[in-house]
């Protein structure tokens, strides 16, 4: 048996040196490991569909889990079962596997690490991936601004981490372009993913008077509780959401994670890949606004559309604050 | 602008409060009789996620409530066999049916997570803003006025009936009372249903009313909190529903603090319910020499064989 294999590599081996010596997509299986259900509606969901794409696009072999908490050794569990089984890239889609992944990319040489939302890389098999969300944030903010009536926009944010402060912050600057009146509250959830906490924050603004929730968290809670209250919200993530609470559902700021990787799966498979800290914005199409919903005035949708093309061709991009709040946020950066 | 945020927190003060109680006073009914149950929080879960099914394909409610309640109580006989029939250790088996539900309901729940509702439990009349306490009362549905109803029959079905004076006594003391002809095993087997039962309605109310969709773990770590309830209350109907209201407020207060603009860690007013129960416990100990009013029996196997 063992032997049949031996000769089976070796024909292998001269038939793709024959090819060119060029290594292929089929060479290589790509694992990724989720922090949520794969059908979360959200974060983890958004990352499933670029898989899905991935798929599509190239034909790789793939695998997932989901659920696997932002815990080091549960991380190192998953991943060495899929490198036993001869998976060699492996996508770590949350922050929390920071740490796991850095010291498993040095164990395991052969092997390709990315990793999602965090700062670490190495020059060889470690490289990390994120977008500028912000970009469709901002745009989501000039809805938010014209929308509202009361001049009272709450926000449900996860974290007071500079990725979400830095989201706050280019929101908040949309809303005072289209309404300089208009003041963005800020309650912290302290989770990703806690739909009740999500509810009793959403809950909280709701009665300060706000009738437009956004949300930087992964469930679509905070829409829920906007449509019972019969005011607005702007998603996150994915437009999967939006049937959880159409009647409130304004635009969503959302991920594509499929084009980055169908380019960095293709860039390995043809060796022309170098681990980097890869931050795409809007015009690599990894991040964008989703399709307003009807009923948003016409002059609004065409400043969406202007401001869109800006940042597209580079000429405006909304400034990054990460350590405080702009002025017309109310809400603290260290609660 | 205050009235409505003051009405606000009372809204949602009872509506936490409600879902703790309920499950608390089913624990309160199982520890009455001797047996301490610390699956809660996997039994609220069973009850959410097959109630929220039921909601899902059926968008009957009131088949709904029933399976939510009615599965929670079976899923809880597992821990009734292990400890009263099998007689083994309550704490292991209780620990295991919470770690054993929040499993379960995740995959049982898979496909469910984040679908909409279309049917739900209403409130007596809906008032979008509630502004003055009247309205919030009436904002309330029809589970929080039988968490009421079931406060004053369990207070008194434990005090004045023949029925609630065998639970107790087998919870006191199940040597005296196996001598007396009551039946150990059978008590101890309903309540444990009981209370399984009770902890399924919170699990119904929790995902048909209060936050009306399934995720993963949306229990959250209340069934610990009605643990801490028993105590808190002192295995006592009432007192454990002032703790229900006075938890259920602090709940409510987290994401609210904010919004009033007080500087306080919301992890410090998470904690509270935790430090205010050991303070309770340490006052007891100080003052009434450590009688907190748990059942003399619990935790205890009985085993009629060993004298």
């Amino acid at each position: 048996m063992r032997k049949s294999w031996a000769v089976g590599l070796i024909i292998i081996s001269i038939l793709t040196m024959a090819c060119g010596g060029a290594a292929t997509v089929d060479d290589y299986k790509a694992a990724f490991v989720y922090v949520g259900p794969a059908d979360d509606g959200g974060w983890s969901q958004a990352h499933d569909v670029g898989r899905q794409y991935l798929v599509d696009q190239t034909g790789i072999e793939t695998a997932y889990t989901e659920l696997i908490p932002e815990d080091a050794t549960e991380f190192r569990t998953v991943a060495e079962a899929y490198i036993e089984q001869g998976y060699n890239i492996i996508f770590g889609t949350t922050f929390g596997y920071l740490d796991a992944m850095a010291e498993m990319a040095e164990e395991y040489p052969d092997v390709i690490f990315l990793h999602c939302s965090g700062y670490l890389k190495n020059d060889t098999n470690f490289g990390n991936y994120f977008g500028k969300m912000y970009q469709p944030r901002y745009l989501s903010g000039l809805v938010a601004g014209s929308v509202t009536e009361s001049n009272k926009i709450g926000y449900v944010a996860a974290f007071p981490i500079p990725e979400v402060i830095r989201g706050i912050n280019a929101f908040a600057q949309g809303v005072k372009e289209t309404n300089p009146d208009a003041t963005v509250e800020v309650v912290w959830t302290f989770t990703w993913f806690g739909p009740e906490a999500e509810t009793q924050a959403a809950n909280a603004l709701l009665e300060t008077g706000a009738d437009v929730l956004a949300q930087h968290q992964d469930s679509p809670a905070t829409g829920i509780a906007a449509e019972a209250a019969g005011a607005k919200w702007i998603s996150y993530n994915t437009a999967y959401g939006q049937d959880a609470a159409p009647e409130a559902f304004l635009t969503a700021p959302v991920w594509d994670w499929g084009p980055y990787y169908v380019e960095v799966v293709e860039a390995i498979a043809d060796g022309s890949f170098v681990p980097e800290a890869y931050w795409g914005g809007m015009d690599t199409g990894l991040v964008s606004l989703y399709e307003l919903a009807d009923g948003i005035p016409r002059n609004v949708e065409q400043l969406v559309n202007e401001k869109n093309m800006e940042i597209l061709s580079g000429s405006f991009d909304p400034t990054i604050v990460e350590d405080s709040f702009i002025d017309n946020v109310i809400g603290t950066v260290n609660p | 602008m205050v009235d409505i945020q003051l009405m606000g927190l009372l809204n949602a003060t009872l509506q936490a409060a409600t879902l703790l109680f309920i499950a608390a006073l089913g624990e309160l009914i199982t520890e009455k009789t001797g047996i301490l149950n610390l699956g809660v929080e996997g039994m609220i879960s069973i009850g959410a996620v097959t109630a929220f099914m039921t909601a899902i394909n059926t968008e009957n409610l009131f088949l709904s409530i029933i399976v939510g309640v009615l599965s929670a109580s079976i899923f809880s006989s597992i821990h009734a066999f292990v400890t009263v029939i099998l007689k083994q250790d309550q704490t292991v088996s209780g620990l295991i049916l919470t770690i054993l539900g929040l499993a379960l309901s995740s995959l049982l729940g898979k496909k469910y997570v984040g679908k909409k509702l279309m049917v739900k439990i209403e409130s007596i009349r809906d008032v979008a803003e509630p502004s003055n306490i009247i309205e919030v009362l009436l904002n309330q549905n029809f589970i929080f006025y039988l968490a009421i109803l079931l406060m004053i029959t369990t207070s008194f079905v434990l005090k004045k009936t023949m029925f609630g004076r065998r639970i107790e006594a087998v919870g006191e003391d199940s040597r005296a009372s196996d001598s007396m002809g009551l039946k150990i095993n059978k008590t101890q087997f309903i309540g444990t249903c009981i209370g399984g039962a009770f902890a399924g309605l919170s699990g119904v109310y929790l995902t048909l009313s209060y936050v009306p969709f399934w995720t993963d773990n949306m229990t959250a770590g209340r069934g610990w909190i009605c643990l801490a309830l028993v105590i808190f209350g002192g295995w006592k109907p009432y007192r454990t529903a002032i703790g229900a209201v006075l938890f259920g407020f602090l709940e409510a207060l987290v994401p609210r603090l904010q919004t009033y603009g007080f500087d306080l860690s919301p992890y410090l007013v998470k904690i509270t319910p935790y430090l205010i129960t050991i303070l309770v416990l340490v006052v007891l100990t100080i003052y009434k020499e450590g009688k907190t009013g748990a059942p003399g029996n619990i935790g205890r196997p009985f085993f009629r064989e060993n004298r």
